[in-house]
């Protein structure tokens, strides 16, 4: 995965109609905003590094102590870090790191998870006792913990920082797609392809699990607002990704000691992490809203009616 | 013979994203003191909506249309404030539901929320409550009240929630029930017991009842007085005798032939009533039944018609304009 | 009712076994020697040797675990390589401000989130809705590092008002206290109000407003209290969340609890003490999920007369 790929295009899934789903989005006022500013950051990630490509502060190992926690001026919008660091620079270069953080342990964990899921719910049994207890086990961990052990455990670093936030958060792309495999299972659709002497193997991975994969579609933005969230503040412990990397959340526990004198230093990078973690929830609000038929507007018919009316009050 | 309620030109509206629904789009109906009124008519007429309307239960996006009249009593409903309507509400006027599986609340006791009927709208105490939930129950045929109050629900079968339900309406000698299709998700022999206990309850406690139902069965059990409803609005209205007998409207009539009952001869099989019923979005103009009606003439794809009386009873139809239309009553059709 | 009880804590048992055997294997882990990681940077090959030794590292991996399980089974969780004192004595010590910090914390969420999702659902769609929504979805993503930093900045840096760190006065409480309980709030008013939407919506509502029932008694004798149960599971389930954000708030505000004490440790390498406080925070959680599921059986009828 190449660091400066539009990261927009969530999951590895096939999504059927597409762009009515992104249409659908747009029209809904939190996923619109949480688009929005979703976009912003692409273009940060895209653009960024070619606005500050002149400034030093790009070659990450620069250091200027004679410049050091200097406030806004026409050459630093933002001021200077503690090593007369350019702030606003590293934040634009620390924006693809977040975002790639956080997609590299969401798809880690749908990699890990949904097949482990589909497993599980399509042959049960044994099978599925034993993948369950091993959930169980792992869910019993407070999740930040668990990833802060792990990192703890494996050293700092942009790979392990992934792999720690992965393999807390697995089980729950296990349990989302156990559950929606169950029901998928029992749907005609599966007796037919089984009736027309398809194998398991094929019914499974062919009928049933792509057909499973709604339920993962719509927590996935969650979930990265998670793993940012994650990610950052094992950052902020200072077990995030190694110096001098520009993370934000790195950034704001790097900065923690002058909280008295540069309060501004945590303001910034904070900001990012707020905005990065709302687009992504906001997304999801919208996501759940427009594909969870159980969720409603108040502009629609009460229960009863709806019943009779078939889908005229949606 | 003294008016209860009187429902003039009732239109219940609901606001939605995909348009206007009108659910209910001109209702008149009449319930007089200590009658039964049935309305009956297929999923979607707007019975029910019709029923929460004259309890004041519709929330937005539904909305009762000014120029709607809704009189109780002497008093238009409509244009008391919600204290006073509460007041009504419970007491004077009370309701029953058709899902007796969902309609009482899970986590408090029966004999709870019958006394909590009574507290609503009695200034007496906890105890006294009480004393009247197992008064209530005993009316109407649960055993061993005493230690039943104590059941949740989910502990009771739907014939004995459907009784709690009854009990609780009855809490304050209501003057009017409403029972919106009381009997049909129970089962069969439940049903009449359930429709036993309310006629019995009717004859002994003088009650007006306001019954809904798609069923002509209960119809015929329960009804002094039959509503037929039409695509939100009333299309005929008169005695049971007189409707079933002589119905003068097309889909009144329709819908007794659509009946299967025993001994039917086999001259006359069941009749089906062709196409669907119009959405509530997007009412046809002009007689409403008219797209479905085997008898339709150019007048009626094009102007609404008004309700006729014809000796007792009232029809919406243009051949009533003139007086009675020669139609096959139940005793011509099953004769 | 007790046939639930048991049934839970028999589950509960298995977990807990797995947890200590993750908790193991966890350390295992460790790239390397792990009695070179141990024994840090500048110890000698002696101290190392006596690490291995000590550790049991040089036994095979079986015996290693037997040894180790035998051990929790006592309530023996090791030596800190940092200090030499027991690891389950540190624990304890600070234990009691750990748990204070995370139940008051819990108490504020649950009291301001459920009010404020009351609030949005019987407000549904107008304004009060619309900004709790909004600021629900703020706290759900607002970093608590960095709202116990935006705390500390205008209460004691900026206003003076209260202390930025230590537990030795009330005072120290409160910042906290609200920075680990500003995740959940937002957290349980969002699962408050769509519960009391749904639950606003059933039949049974309509029921007891036909009876002539007074509306905020409709909305907090039965709605409520209806809506209550599925955010009760909920509570249990985000408890995980606010463990680890009693790590990050414990760490800001320099207090004495078990995250901090996690947090030196893993600084300092000190791997049996993170095992340890990592295996407790584990039971903790294991525990209060298994407070919810009673608490839930508690109020529900429909598992309580089963």
């Amino acid at each position: 995965m190449t660091e400066s790929t539009a990261p927009l295009a969530p999951l590895p899934v096939a999504a059927p109609r597409r762009d009515h789903l992104l249409r659908r989005l747009l029209r809904h006022r939190s996923s619109r905003l949480g688009l929005i500013l979703l976009a912003g950051y692409v273009a940060v990630i895209v653009v960024g590094p070619l606005l500050v490509a002149g400034s030093p502060t790009s070659d990450p190992h620069y250091q200027n102590l004679g410049e050091s926690l200097q406030g806004p001026s026409a050459s630093h919008w933002l001021g200077t870090d503690q090593l007369g660091r350019d702030e606003l620079v590293r934040l634009v270069i620390g924006a693809r790191y977040t975002i790639l953080i956080g997609i590299g342990a969401v798809v880690a964990g749908v990699l890990i998870g949904v097949p482990l899921g589909a497993l599980s719910g399509f042959y049960r049994g044994w099978v599925d006792l034993l993948i369950q207890r091993f959930i169980d086990i792992v869910l019993a961990f407070p999740h930040f913990l668990l990833a802060l052990a792990l990192v703890a455990v494996l050293g700092p670093g942009l790979r392990n920082l992934i792999i720690a936030v992965a393999l807390a958060s697995f089980p729950r792309f296990v349990r989302l797609v156990r559950a929606s495999v169950l029901s998928v299972r029992e749907q005609p659709f599966t007796e037919a392809a089984r009736a027309l002497g398809v194998s398991e193997r094929r019914v499974l991975w062919r009928h049933v699990l792509p057909n499973s994969l709604t339920p993962v579609i719509v927590q996935a933005p969650l979930e990265l607002g998670s793993a940012i969230l994650t990610a950052s503040g094992l950052g902020f412990l200072g077990l995030g990704v190694r110096q001098p990397t520009p993370e934000w959340g790195t950034m704001l526990g790097e900065s923690r000691d002058l909280i008295f004198s540069n309060p501004r230093l945590l303001t910034y990078p904070g900001l990012c992490i707020l905005g990065a973690i709302l687009a992504f929830n906001l997304l999801g609000d919208g996501m759940r809203d427009v594909l969870d038929p159980r969720l409603r507007s108040r502009k629609r018919l009460p229960r009863r009616l709806r019943r009779l009316s078939g889908k005229a009050g949606r | 013979m003294t008016a209860l309620l009187d429902v003039k030109n009732l239109r219940t509206h609901f606001h939605t994203t995909s348009g206007v629904y009108r659910a209910v789009d001109g209702v008149d109906l009449t319930v007089h003191a200590g009658r039964t009124l049935c309305v009956v008519g297929e999923s979607g007429s707007g019975k029910s909506v019709t029923a929460l309307s004259v309890m004041g239960l519709i929330d937005a996006p539904g909305q009762v249309q000014p120029g709607s009249e809704i009189v109780f009593d002497g008093r238009d409903l409509l244009r008391l404030p919600e204290r006073q309507l509460r007041s009504i509400r419970g007491r004077d006027i009370t309701m029953i539901f058709q899902e007796p599986m969902t309609s009482l609340d899970p986590v408090y006791t029966v004999g709870y929320q019958i006394a909590e009927a009574v507290r609503a709208h009695n200034d007496v105490d906890r105890k006294g409550a009480t004393e009247r939930a197992i008064e209530l129950m005993r009316l109407v045929g649960i055993p061993s009240p005493e230690r039943r109050i104590h059941d949740y629900p989910h502990q009771m079968s739907g014939g004995m929630r459907q009784r709690v339900m009854i009990a609780a309406a009855l809490s304050c000698d209501p003057k009017l029930l409403i029972a919106d299709e009381p009997t049909t998700a129970l089962d069969v022999t439940i049903q009449a017991q359930i429709l036993e206990l309310m006629k019995d309850l009717r004859d002994r406690l003088g009650t007006a009842i306001l019954m809904i139902t798609h069923d002509l069965g209960v119809v015929a059990e329960m009804a002094d007085d039959v509503a037929v409803m039409y695509a939100g609005k009333v299309v005929e209205t008169g005695s049971v005798t007189d409707v079933f007998n002589r119905p003068q409207h097309p889909y009144t009539e329709a819908l007794l032939q659509s009946v299967p009952v025993l001994g039917m001869s086999k001259e006359h099989p069941l009749r089906v009533i062709q196409g669907m019923v119009p959405s509530p979005l997007n009412w046809p103009t002009g007689c409403r039944f008219a797209p479905r009606c085997t008898e339709a003439f150019d007048r009626c794809r094009e102007e609404l018609p008004p309700l006729f009386t014809v000796d007792d009873q009232r029809s919406a139809c243009w051949l009533c304009e003139t007086g009675a239309r020669g139609s096959a009553g139940v005793e011509e059709i099953y004769r | 009712m007790m046939g639930y009880v048991t049934r839970r804590l028999l589950i509960a048992v298995p977990t807990l076994v797995g947890v200590a055997v993750v908790s193991f294997l966890l350390m295992r882990l460790i790239p390397g020697d792990p009695a070179r990681v141990l024994a840090g940077p500048d110890a000698t090959a002696a101290d190392v040797e006596l690490i291995r030794r000590q550790f049991g590292f040089d036994k095979p991996v079986l015996n290693q675990f037997l040894d180790y399980m035998g051990r929790l089974a006592t309530g023996d969780l090791g030596r800190s390589a940092r200090t030499g004192d027991s690891v389950l004595a540190e624990i304890l010590a600070r234990l009691p401000y750990t748990v204070m910090l995370a139940v008051l914390a819990t108490l504020l969420a649950v009291l301001v989130g459920c009010t404020l999702g009351v609030i949005a659902a019987v407000r549904r769609e107008g304004l009060a809705d619309l900004v709790l929504s909004g600021l629900s979805v703020f706290g759900v993503s607002m970093p608590v590092y960095w709202v116990g930093l935006l705390l500390v900045i205008l209460f004691s840096v900026n206003l003076g008002w209260l202390p930025a760190a230590g537990a030795e006065s009330w005072q120290g409480y409160i910042l906290p206290t609200v920075t680990l309980s500003f995740f959940t709030i937002g957290f349980i008013s969002r699962q408050m109000r769509s519960a009391m939407v749904e639950t606003m919506e059933m039949d049974f509502i309509r029921t007891v407003r036909a009876k002539g029932v007074a509306r905020w008694a409709v909305v907090l004798r039965h709605a409520v209290r209806n809506a209550a149960l599925p955010v009760v599971t909920v509570i249990g389930l985000q408890f995980g969340q606010l463990l680890g954000g009693a790590v990050i708030t414990e760490t800001i505000f320099a207090w004495p609890g078990i995250g901090r004490l996690l947090v030196e440790s893993i600084g300092a390498r000190d791997f049996t003490t993170v095992q340890g406080a990592i295996l407790i925070f584990a039971v903790a959680l294991i525990l209060v999920n298994l407070l919810t599921d009673i608490v839930y059986a508690y109020i529900d009828p429909r598992i309580r007369y089963d």
